[in-house]
């Protein structure tokens, strides 16, 4: 296997990128690769020390996601804004 | 040069952000100190090199700082070891997965994959993209160096050429007050600074670190079970 962008492995049967998204890793969820329809399912018996130092790096890094997520939705937010006053601005 | 003792107040702010001059003023009334009358290496006079060169010492060591974080955070998230302290790295911290796999024969596996946590997370790694310094600062003595003179002098020689005309200064500073429009005081300006932060490229030894952390997600049949239908 070959390195992939950060929060994504290439998928363990056909290769392809395939995003592990920490929530999912986190509470157990089934993920599914998009190129062969593989799942995978964190095992929480046997990966107790990962896991748990994922839920710490979850957990400290929480505020910091709220907050770049808060500033992305405002920057679209802004520019929606901007868009729809360019659209509704009357015509004489 | 030196024709404002005012700005030796001014001056006391690098040194521990101490209180702007009492007397308000502009320094119009004092009487101008000849450079003799001038105290030698002050606190709140500095060399220039020492006044420009501390805001970008404080730029290095700030990359530094972030550069350690992101070594602490591989520490501390990707290896099993204790992340304080540059101890034991341990081993690389795996996560465990369970895949479904359909053998060759029609029976179930079940795999287990082993992936290395640190091909999962997002490295945080920090660094300045550019930086704009601006300083406004007032020369208030200059000082021959003539031991730098003669060092000038003996590499000049060498090259069969004249000796300079001047010697080589070193010019002391303090960081001068801006200028209001109205030609008044405004604020005191130490030096102003701007700066724009990146995540950074992936640095080589990092790229390297995870490629290998990649080549350790591992696979291994846990059980194999017979068709059953459930697949
Ligand atoms: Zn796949």
């Amino acid at each position: 296997m070959t390195a992939t962008q950060p929060g994504r492995i290439p998928c363990p049967a056909c290769s392809q990128p395939l995003a592990l998204p920490i929530e999912a890793v986190l509470t157990g969820q089934a993920i599914a690769c998009a190129g062969c329809g593989l799942e995978l399912t964190a095992q929480r018996e046997t990966s107790h020390e990962a896991l748990n130092a994922l839920g710490r790096w979850y957990e400290e890094t929480a505020e910091a996601r709220t907050t770049a997520a808060s500033g992305q939705a405002s920057a679209a937010a802004g520019q929606t804004a901007k868009a729809s006053r360019r659209v509704t601005r009357p015509r004489r | 040069m030196s024709d404002d003792s005012s700005e030796k107040a001014v001056a006391t702010d690098i040194g521990g952000g101490g209180q702007p001059p009492t007397d308000g003023g502009d320094g119009g009334g004092t009487t101008a100190p000849t450079p003799r009358e001038l105290p030698e290496p002050q606190s709140s006079v500095l060399s220039l090199a020492q006044l420009i060169g501390a805001p970008i010492h404080a730029l290095v060591d700030a990359e530094a700082q972030s550069a350690m974080a992101t070594a602490r955070f591989i520490r501390s998230v990707g290896f099993t070891g204790n992340g304080d302290g540059m101890g034991d790295l341990g081993e690389l911290q795996m996560a465990r997965f369970k895949r479904r796999h359909r053998g060759a024969d029609g029976s179930d596996e079940e795999v287990e994959v082993q992936i290395p946590l640190l091909s999962m997370l997002p490295i945080p790694a920090l660094q300045i993209k550019d930086a704009e310094l601006d300083y406004t600062v007032k020369i208030v003595q200059t000082e021959a160096l003539p031991q730098r003179q003669a060092e000038v002098d003996q590499l000049m020689a060498a090259k069969r050429q004249g000796p300079t005309g001047e010697p080589p200064a070193t010019l002391r500073a303090t960081f001068a007050r801006e200028q209001g429009s109205n030609g008044r005081r405004s604020v005191d300006m130490l030096v102003k600074m701007k700066l724009r932060i990146e995540q950074a490229d992936m640095p080589g030894g990092l790229a390297q670190l995870l490629a290998l952390a990649s080549e350790s997600s591992s696979q291994d049949v846990l059980a194999k079970r017979d068709e059953e239908g459930d697949g």
